[in-house]
């Protein structure tokens, strides 16, 4: 292992290593931006590490400077002359020949509400708005069950069975189904909000969150306002979230 | 492999394990102590040990080391994490809670199949007081627990199981538990593991003998002559409940309910698929090897997994396009794969569409543009406008493109903005189309559009044709390099969609590719050259004050 104590060989290593260890040793995968710049942190300290003291510099400097100079290095000299400009090459080929990539789709993924919404012809409060199930806690388990039978007979082909938008047809729908799991989603929402996006569906989005590429059906046009209201106390039940409350104005 | 504490049974330490408990802990501290107890359960956890005490001695190499074990102790315990679990003896009561959380919407309060969303659903949920299971490895009835432990950590694809991996692996075992406890009598019996032949690798004899089996024990009789489950028996499959089941499409592996695998395939032959009218074969074929031939025929009949494509591009030809949907052309050409989705946005529901995937091949020259669009549909359907409806598909544009990026409603358009269709139905043939909405749809006059099907052993292979340039306002214009809306809607009419009863995509991309650019040719050998030049000043400069110093 004498190899080992090779400076050049330590920092070649500490380089791979720390390279398939960044890659491959982080779930989820970190996106490459990320690993590109905790890789340039790496290489600067490897350079520290290696110019700590000038013995060790001279021991990192020998191998490069010997395969440059010596007259018995010739052939390995000879084919990274010829090597290093190939890879290049063809590192330039494939950003060349690269296929050019969808548009990207900007949307606005919770849109502000709208202050009130026409339901079947009668006006509703939005903002402000608190789900008037909540009030009867007697109800509440009912209300709960009501829901989890509505959810299950109307959304898990999308959102699926674990809330989490992985549903029969979550894959074939972009926009993707909510994920009611994700903090992102649920937890962060007031459900008068969930009671307009339920009732109003894709079609009500307005225009900066893409209206025309959601399948999210207006569900008005199925469900009952109190039935609207009990799958939202499912969700929030079988998520374990919390609705956000309404700011009270100071 | 798999050693260690946590999954070797019920043990003090793996109680204390949190990575079989529900408790809401703190994420940090959750996911530290699972390393941990993983850590422990391997023999890399010592690399671990030693890394957290390496840093107090001074030495240099005493800290190569210890980043070393702290890398591979790292990488074993996400080896663990997904290695296959050792059977373990649930608890029925606690397996019940769970059940009534997360299964009783399908598989019912009683274990019998009658949950509230059992109606939708086809295929039906499993009635588990019947004591019938479609996936074991066993020679006996019922499968092990370990047959269940995968089915339900894994799902059930091309069915309305989806994977619970998410669930604590403690609480998957006292699911198993309890639902054992529906038909407890039957599971009083040992099950013995099935015993397979030995395994013979997919070579091209193998595929070849697998082939003649295949048509000697009848597969196509309900699989049909290619696999795509159009075999003439298909109308009259029943189930052990007396419910219509259809055969498998041996062509899409990844809907297989036991998994796509050679040794799956192989099992379901030779264990058969209980409560269906896939018997075992393993005594019906000439030599017990014949089970792993038919398995590798049919593992060569499609790919494990679909791969879905993103973005359509129309390939340019400088020649005349053929109609002709076996023509060459095509042959050339990489088909790009869409799943579809049923409709449940308009009534009548779509919940349970018949046509999951069509693969788009499409290309242009100066004048005309042509779709060639590839789908399985079991029946050929001859539509006579009562009980029969017509086969078809669409493709969808915004008959303009508006610069914001907004484009019509994706399921046909509203009242506001109509979308254009290039449609092909069975018995009327290629139309052009114009709709506000699904039930708005009005044929546009003066259509130029043609094009030719095709249908065999259970296939649509269709060619839709047109102009590049738009006749009127209604009809959009295609030009190359420009992102063009396009969706896909399908239907069976031998499944009986019509109408709303379709299954459909959302808006993808459609690009006309420009001819291509040389850039690719010049500008590899220009950085090549570059970087020899460099390579060659570096020594050369090297070599000059090397010499000079020395």
């Amino acid at each position: 292992m004498s190899f080992l104590r090779s400076r050049f060989v330590q920092a070649a290593l500490i380089l791979v290593l720390s390279a398939v260890i960044l890659r491959f040793g982080i779930r989820p995968p970190a996106p490459w931006s990320v690993f590109t710049l905790y890789m340039a942190v790496v290489f600067l300290a490897v350079l520290i590490f290696v110019s700590s003291d000038s013995d060790s510099w001279r021991g990192f400097i020998r191998p490069i400077r010997s395969t440059l100079v010596d007259p018995d290095q010739r052939v390995l000299r000879s084919a990274l002359v010829v090597v290093i400009p190939l890879l290049l090459g063809y590192y330039a080929y494939t950003q060349a020949a690269a296929k050019p990539q969808a548009p990207a789709e900007l949307r606005a993924v919770h849109p502000a509400p709208p202050d009130t919404i026409q339901f079947r012809g009668k006006q509703i409060n939005i903002s402000g708005a608190e789900n008037p199930l909540r009030k009867d806690q007697a109800s509440r388990q009912k209300h709960v069950a009501a829901g989890a039978a509505l959810y299950i007979r109307n959304c898990v082909y999308c959102h699926g069975d674990n809330l989490d938008g992985q549903g029969h047809f979550a894959r074939g729908f972009n926009p993707p189904p909510a994920n009611f799991q994700d903090p992102g989603t649920i937890a962060m929402l007031q459900e008068a909000y969930l009671f307009w996006r339920i009732a109003k569906g894709g079609p009500g989005l307005p225009r900066e969150s893409t209206p025309w590429n959601s399948v999210m059906p207006s569900w008005e046009d199925r469900l009952t306002e109190e039935q609207i209201w009990q799958v939202i106390m499912y969700l929030y039940d079988a998520t374990g979230q919390q609705p956000r409350r309404w700011e009270t104005a100071h | 492999m798999r050693a260690g504490v946590c999954a070797s049974g019920p043990s003090a330490a793996e109680r204390a394990c949190p990575c079989s408990t529900t408790s809401p802990a703190p994420f940090v501290a959750a996911a530290r102590s699972h390393l941990r107890c993983h850590a422990r359960s391997t023999s890399a956890g010592t690399g671990l040990a030693g890394a957290g005490r390496a840093p107090r001695r001074h030495s240099r190499r005493a800290s190569t080391g210890a980043a070393l074990g702290a890398a591979v102790a790292l990488l074993a315990s996400i080896v663990v994490d997904v290695a296959p679990a050792l059977a373990q003896a649930g608890d029925a009561a606690a397996g019940q809670a769970v059940y009534q959380r997360k299964c009783m919407g399908c598989h019912g309060e009683k274990g019998d199949g009658k949950g509230p969303a059992a109606e939708l659903l086809d295929p039906k949920p499993r009635d588990f007081t019947s004591g019938i299971y479609k996936i074991r490895t066993t020679s006996t009835r019922m499968p092990s627990d370990q047959d269940l432990f995968r089915v339900l950590t894994e799902g059930m694809p091309g069915t309305s199981m989806p994977p619970w991996a998410v669930l604590p692996e403690r609480d998957r075992w006292n699911l198993i538990a309890y639902i054992k406890s529906f038909a407890s009598e039957k599971f009083k019996e040992a099950p013995k593991k099935l015993e397979l032949p030995k395994e013979v690798g997919a070579s091209a004899e193998s595929i070849k003998r697998g082939r003649e089996m295949f048509e000697a024990i009848e597969c196509n009789k309900c699989h049909g002559a290619d696999g795509r489950a159009d075999g003439p028996s298909r109308p009259e499959l029943k189930d052990e409940w007396g419910q219509p089941i259809k055969p498998a499409n041996l062509t899409k592996r990844w809907t297989f309910r036991g998994g796509p695998s050679r040794a799956a395939i192989a099992t379901r032959l030779a264990a058969g698929v209980l409560g269906t009218p896939m018997p075992a074969f393993l005594d019906s074929v000439e030599k017990p090897d014949d089970i792993w031939h038919l398995a590798n025929y049919i593992a060569s009949l499609g790919p494990a997994a679909p791969a879905y494509g993103t973005l359509l591009t129309a390939t340019a030809v400088g020649e005349a396009i053929p109609d002709d949907p076996q023509a060459e052309l095509w042959k050339k050409m990489v088909g790009q794969n869409i799943p579809l989705m049923g409709q449940v946005i308009a009534d009548p529901r779509n919940f349970n569409p018949s046509i999951d995937l069509v693969t788009v091949r499409a290309a242009y020259n100066d004048r005309e543009i042509a779709f060639h669009l590839t789908w399985d549909d079991p029946t050929e359907s001859k539509p006579d406008g009562k009980q029969t409806f017509a086969d078809a598909i669409a493709l969808q544009f915004p008959p303009t493109l508006e610069p914001g990026g907004e484009r019509p409603y994706v399921l046909m358009g509203d009242a506001a903005e109509a979308v254009y269709q290039l449609r092909w139905d069975s018995g009327k043939g290629v139309s052009e189309v114009t709709a506000n909405g699904p039930t708005r749809v009005r044929a546009l006059a003066g259509s130029e559009a043609t094009g030719k099907a095709a249908y065999a052993n259970g296939q649509y292979q269709v060619v839709i044709k047109r102009g590049l340039g738009a006749q009127d306002a209604s009809r959009p214009t295609f030009r190359p390099a420009v992102f063009t809306p396009i969706a896909f809607q399908a239907w069976d009419g031998g499944a009986g969609e019509t109408g709303t009863r379709l299954s459909l995509t959302s808006w993808y991309y459609l690009r006309l590719e420009e001819p291509q650019s040389k850039a690719r040719f010049v500008i590899p050998p220009v950085v090549a050259l570059l970087a020899l030049g460099a390579m060659l000043v570096i020594v050369w400069a090297a070599n000059r004050r090397g010499l000079s110093v020395s």
